[in-house]
Order: C-alpha cells, then sequence, then structure tokens
C-alpha cells in the first residue's frame, strides 16, 4: 500500500487498467471526499450520492483503459461521477438543491473570484441564481443541455434560453 | 492561479455546504486540478461513509463478472453459488454452444436431401453431441480443479449430476431447434432425444470406473458403427423405430441405476 | 492430527503404498522421498482423495470412510499439478474453491476470499488473469485456496518444485507461519526445503516411511561417515557446489572427514536401508 501511495494518479490509473486492487483503493482514497462533497452540493440525497460515488469507481475500474491521458485524471472522474449522478436522479427524482441565494459576497471570495475567474467570476455574480445555475451545470460541470435540465428539473428549453440570457448578459458586463 | 490553495476555513465551509455559490464553483473548479487541496477536503467527510461506500465498490469490483451462462441460469432461477459452479463448464459455454449448434443445424440442413442419409446424420449426430459435452465437463481432463474438488466438502457426484443434467438439456434444446428445421417435421425431430439419454447416462454410468472421455469413444463408436450398419443397404431408420426407443428407455433406466449404486465412486 | 498404520495402495501390479505407518501433528512435516516413494500418493490418501486399499488411518480424529465430509471441511490441498479454467482471474478461481467449500453466502465467502488472496501477498493482482502470473504466484495461488476455511490440516503436494530461490524464501515464510498453530504437510524429494522449512520429516522409500523425526535426527545418522576430497576417490561420491567431492562412507586416504549434512544423512538412509521396515523413531 505504501508503495502505491506514492505513484501520481495517471500511474495509478494505469495500474488499475491492469487489474490492481491496491491502485483503485489509493485513488479511492484521494478523491471520494470531494467528489462526494460536489455531488452533494448537487443533490441533497445521501444515499444517492453514495451510489453515485460507488458506481464512479466501479466504472473507474472498468473503464481505466479508456482514459487515454488527456487531462486531469480528477476532470475524468469528476465527469463519470455527474453522470451516474444524473442516471440515478433519472430514476428517482430526488430532491435536487437549488442554487444559493447570493444576498452578499465577502471581500475574501472576492479574490477568490478574480483568481479562479476574474472579470467573469465577478460578472458571474451578478447573474441571477436560476442563470447562474445553468451556468454552472453546463460551463462548470460539463454537462449537455439535456443533462443539465436533467440536473436542475427543467425542460431543456429552459435550460436554453436562460443560457442565452446568461451569455448575453455576461457580455454586456465584460464589454 | 498555482499558488492559491484553500485554507483550514474555507475547506471547512465547503464540506458543510456553507459556501456561497460562485466561490464554491470557484473552489471545485480548482479542485480538479489541484492534489494539496484536494487532501485537506478529505478528514472533512466522515471515515464511517467513506469505508462503507468502499465495501460496496470492492465486492463489486472483485466479483467476477458473471458469463451469460451464468446470468441465464440465474433468471432462471437457480442460485448464484450454483450457477457459477455451472459457468465453469467448458460445455456450457458460448465457444461449445455455438460449435454445437453449428454442427447441428448443418446436419439438420443436410436433411434437405431427398435420401434418408441426410436425415440419418441428423438422428445420429444430435445424441453424440451431449456425449462429448458430458464428457469434457468433468474429471481429470475436462475440470481443471477436479483435484481440488475431490478433496472439498462438495459433492464431486452432485456437481457432475447438475453439469451433465445442464448439458444434456441445453444440447436437447439445440437439436430441438435445429430439428424444426427438418424438412417435413414429424416425429423425427424428436427421434433422437431417448438415444441421447441412453447415451449420455451410459458414459456418465461408464465413468464411475473409466476415464470419463474413454467411456465417450467406448460409447460414440459402437453407436455411429450401429447406425450406419443397419442402414448401409437400405437406410430405413431401423434404429429409431418405437422398438428401437424402447430399448434406449431402458438403458437409460438401467444406466441410472448402475449410477446411483455407484456413487461413492465419484467421491 | 494424522495416524497412519500399515497403509497399501496399489495400482495394477505397483505397490505404491507398501505399509506404510506416520503420525503427525502440529507443525509442518515433510515427506521427503525420490521420485516414485509414494509422496503423492500418500497426500492424495490424507487429503481423501484416494482411499487405501488396506490399513488404518485416523486424520483430525476421524476415520475418513466414515466421516469424509467432515474432514473435508477442515482440510486444505494443494495438489501438485494445479490447473485453471481458461481466462480465470485471481479472485475468480479462489471464489470458486470457496464455492466447492461450502461458502454459499456471496459476501462472507468474498470476504474470505480477499483475507486468504492478501495473506499470501496477491491483493493487488486479484483482477489479472492466473496465465499472465509467474510460477511463483501461481504456486502462492495455489496456497491461497487451500487456506479458505482455516483448515486445521494442510496437504501441500510438491509445492516448492520449480521456484526460484527468491520465490523459495518467500514460500518458505509463508508455510512457517502456517506451521505455527497447524498440521502443515509437504512433500519434497529436496533436502534443501525439509532443512528450511520442516520441524519434523518422514523419509519415504518404495511406499515405506524409513525414517521419522527431527532433520537434526536425520543428519545425524551420518555422522562420521561423510568425507570431502579435492579428487574423485574410490566409492560413489558426487560434486558438490564448491568443486570437491563429498562422499559417504569410511573416509579414504586422499580425503578428509566432515559434517554431515541432511542431504547426507538422507543419502544414506536411502542407499542402506533393506526391504524390511526400517523405522528410526525419535522424539520431535
Amino acid at each position: 500500500m505504501s508503495e502505491h501511495e506514492t505513484w501520481q494518479d495517471a500511474r495509478l490509473l494505469e495500474a488499475v487498467a491492469d487489474g490492481d486492487r491496491r491502485a483503485l483503493e489509493v485513488l479511492y482514497a484521494r478523491h471520494a471526499p470531494w467528489l462526494l462533497l460536489r455531488l452533494t452540493r448537487r443533490c441533497a440525497d445521501p444515499a444517492l450520492v453514495d451510489e453515485a460515488v460507488q458506481d464512479t469507481f466501479v466504472a473507474v475500474w472498468r473503464t481505466a483503459r479508456s482514459w487515454k491521458g488527456r487531462g486531469e485524471v480528477a476532470a475524468w472522474i469528476w465527469g463519470i461521477g455527474v453522470r451516474r449522478l444524473l442516471d440515478h436522479l433519472r430514476r428517482r427524482p430526488a430532491a435536487v438543491l437549488p442554487a444559493h441565494e447570493q444576498v452578499m459576497v465577502s471581500a475574501e471570495e472576492q479574490v477568490l473570484l478574480g483568481i479562479e475567474y476574474g472579470e467573469l467570476g465577478r460578472a458571474l455574480d451578478r447573474l441571477s441564481p436560476e442563470l447562474r445555475a445553468v451556468v454552472q451545470a453546463t460551463v462548470l460541470d460539463g454537462l449537455t443541455t439535456r443533462e443539465a435540465g436533467r440536473l436542475l428539473g427543467i425542460p431543456v428549453g429552459t435550460v436554453k434560453t436562460r443560457m442565452m440570457r446568461a451569455r448575453a448578459l455576461l457580455r454586456e458586463e465584460l464589454a | 492561479m498555482s499558488t492559491w490553495h484553500m485554507d483550514d476555513g474555507m475547506a471547512a465551509a465547503y464540506a458543510a455546504g456553507e459556501l456561497p455559490a460562485t466561490p464554491a464553483a470557484s473552489v471545485e473548479a480548482h479542485l480538479l486540478a489541484c492534489e494539496q487541496c484536494r487532501l485537506l477536503l478529505a478528514p472533512r467527510v466522515p471515515r464511517a461513509r467513506l469505508d462503507r461506500v468502499w465495501d460496496d465498490i470492492a465486492d463489486t469490483v472483485d466479483a467476477p463478472a458473471p458469463r451469460p451462462v451464468e446470468r441465464l441460469l440465474r433468471a432462471a432461477g437457480v442460485r448464484e453459488h450454483t450457477a457459477r459452479l455451472l459457468g465453469a463448464t467448458v460445455s456450457l459455454r458460448l465457444p461449445w454452444l455455438a460449435a454445437s449448434a453449428v454442427a447441428l443445424f448443418f446436419a439438420a440442413l443436410a436433411s434437405g436431401e431427398t435420401n434418408r442419409w441426410g436425415l440419418l446424420t441428423f438422428l445420429t449426430l444430435a445424441p453424440v453431441v451431449p456425449v462429448a459435452g458430458v464428457a469434457v465437463a468433468f474429471g481429470r481432463d475436462g475440470d481443471p480443479a477436479y483435484e481440488i474438488g475431490l478433496a472439498a466438502p462438495y459433492s464431486t457426484f452432485r456437481l457432475m449430476l447438475m453439469r451433465a443434467a445442464a448439458v444434456v438439456a441445453s444440447s436437447s434444446a439445440l437439436a430441438l431447434a435445429a430439428g424444426l428445421t427438418l424438412p417435413g417435421g414429424g416425429w423425427a425431430t424428436a427421434a433422437w432425444l431417448l438415444p441421447s439419454l441412453a447415451l449420455t447416462s451410459l458414459t456418465l454410468a461408464l465413468s464411475s470406473r473409466y476415464d470419463p472421455r474413454r467411456c465417450a469413444i467406448a460409447v460414440t463408436v459402437p453407436w455411429v458403427a450401429a447406425v450406419v450398419g443397419t442402414n448401409v443397404r437400405e437406410p430405413d431408420l431401423a434404429m429409431f423405430g418405437a422398438a428401437g426407443q424402447a430399448g434406449y428407455l431402458a438403458v437409460t433406466v438401467v444406466s441410472v441405476v448402475l449410477l446411483v449404486v455407484r456413487r461413492r465412486e465419484f467421491s | 492430527m494424522i495416524e497412519a498404520v500399515g497403509l497399501v495402495k496399489t495400482y495394477g501390479r505397483d505397490r505404491a503404498l507398501d505399509g506404510l505407518t506416520l503420525t503427525a501433528g502440529k507443525g509442518v512435516t515433510g515427506l521427503l522421498g525420490p521420485n516414485g516413494a509414494g509422496k503423492s500418493t500418500l497426500v492424495r490418501v490424507l487429503a481423501t482423495v484416494l482411499a487405501p486399499d488396506e490399513g488404518e488411518l485416523r486424520l483430525l480424529g476421524r476415520d475418513p470412510a466414515a466421516g469424509r465430509l467432515e474432514i473435508r471441511r477442515r482440510l486444505g490441498y494443494l495438489p501438485q499439478d494445479l490447473g485453471f479454467q481458461r481466462g480465470v482471474t485471481v479472485f475468480e478461481f479462489v471464489d470458486y474453491v470457496a464455492i466447492l467449500k461450502e461458502m454459499t453466502h456471496r459476501r462472507s465467502r468474498h470476504d474470505e476470499v480477499r483475507r486468504v488472496i492478501e495473506e499470501v501477498g496477491l491483493t493487488s493482482v486479484g483482477g489479472r488473469r492466473v496465465r499472465t502470473l509467474s510460477g511463483g504466484m501461481r504456486r502462492r495461488l495455489g496456497i491461497a485456496q487451500a487456506l479458505l476455511g482455516e483448515p486445521e490440516l494442510i496437504l501441500l503436494d510438491e509445492p516448492a518444485a520449480g521456484l526460484d530461490p527468491e520465490q523459495r524464501l518467500l514460500f518458505g515464510e509463508l508455510v512457517a507461519r502456517l506451521g505455527q498453530d497447524r498440521t502443515v504437510v509437504l512433500s519434497t524429494h529436496q533436502t534443501d526445503d525439509v532443512a528450511a522449512l520442516c520441524d519434523r520429516v518422514a523419509v519415504l522409500k518404495a511406499g515405506r516411511c524409513v525414517f521419522a523425526g527431527a532433520p537434526r535426527e536425520l543428519r545425524a545418522l551420518a555422522e562420521g561417515q561423510v568425507w570431502v576430497s579435492a579428487e574423485k576417490a574410490a566409492g560413489t561420491s558426487r560434486r558438490t557446489g564448491d568443486g570437491l567431492y563429498r562422499g559417504l562412507g569410511p573416509t579414504p586416504r586422499n580425503a578428509r572427514p566432515a559434517d554431515p549434512t541432511l542431504e547426507d544423512g538422507y543419502l544414506l538412509l536411502l542407499t542402506t536401508t533393506t526391504n524390511t521396515t526400517d523405522i528410526t523413531e525419535a522424539s520431535a
């Protein structure tokens, strides 16, 4: 176990493709916590989130070979995780968390926004919660418009109109 | 960007779900690229929850993916462990079944010829398929884990019977399907059934004393020779008539009795 | 744990076991003997795979003729030629044997499978196909399945054959650990294995047990009868690793006496025992 813990994610994934169970254990230890937390922010039902995480790592085990080394392993894992969550939500429409009501942004958070997204982050902040949720789902979570609709519980058409509005507003802000 | 990291306060807020949406999104994007901050979050998820989820993952990951045969058996109500034992049989796996199906369908199609030889080929072949299947299903040559099985508590005799039954059932199903393509149909579509049972049960009974493969050959060769012999001058399906069928039934019964009487030989 | 008296097993004209008497208890007992001495046959009889034609046998306090099932529930057996189904993974194989050992409940069975795989150090290859494993790993896999269900009696038939020295070392550590609280019987034709692994050794020759005792007692049989020489001398001798010649018997002129090794004792025993039963029993 100790040897595996020094390996990079990419190497661990390679070992997993080879059937190395220990490597999967280490990957789980590294990525399951943040995945759990991030999925919890999309879905209030902890049982569904647990199942989604479980399915994710089983999928990692089975499809490790398909990663092909592009981008971060974490991003790949997120892509699997959010889609597994969607699968479960489709079968059992559970409580989905509404986007947080943004009342005030602290100075520290302003700095954060500036670092990650600069102007865009600040502009995003000025969007309404509904628009922001759509932007988050499609741009940040990497979902398709259909998947975003499923996650937020709104029709695809609504997703598209909100995206258009958000884009227009952002363009205004950043112009 | 690479020098910015979360601090404890932010990690706590995020983990508790108290971080507002946009900063949280920022954190999440950052987490995809930063190992250090991911590790910062790790202790903030309850250990028990992580372990519980991992146990389920480990079990799914370790468990061998069931083969098609296994899944079929389980769908039919067979218990999981029995299905796994059966699924390990060579003659119940796809390649073998496919080969048997091809052979049987070819033989059935050959009966399209107007002379009787075509039909005889099918009727002679159909009982031989399960015999071959049984010969490779158990015994030193057929089952790689045979020795271990002998020393194990699970009854080797019972395993053998189950496997034989499954082999006969599967080959009979294939032969029945192939028989439906026979022109004219009628009794010929099932005339092979009793000979099939007779030859297979005889092979099993003999296996209590001799190597299963030898028994299979010892049973198949006279069978083929007899069919050829009685039909060489004029193909007339004599061996498949009513008298013949009664004979096969008798052989089956005797073989089964022999089998039961000598069951301890198998363990 | 094992009490065998006068076991006889005949194959046609070949008497594989010819009145063999042996006892074994906790710890590691080695069955040492040349090929054809009846080692495999004995191991198979002890594993209840074969029934003896004559003689008395008690395994774990039971008579195999009557209580075979109960013995098999407490038995682990690694045959000489371990075979695997095509395309099977490490986990699948052990799981299969676990089913044969009557572990019907899936979850607990899988936990047990994981436990034995861990015990032999094969967890990192649990998902790999057996055919991709090295010989040493396959041997360890064989031991893993023998450990299922925590048996009281473990029988290993030529387990170290074909392993290289490094693999032998790992394997030896595993066996030593097992022998601490169980009866382990392993057969071999190499004295090195006995010296390294066994608390007791039984020497088999022509279907009989011609010696049973501690390895040092076997070694002591050759006391004062071993010599080494730089040149080939009269009498049978063998070439040793350091280029010298080593032989048994009275010391010839151009040789000097040497301390006996286990191999010396063993060879002396093989060459001097006659056909009558000649057991040197010593308290272990």
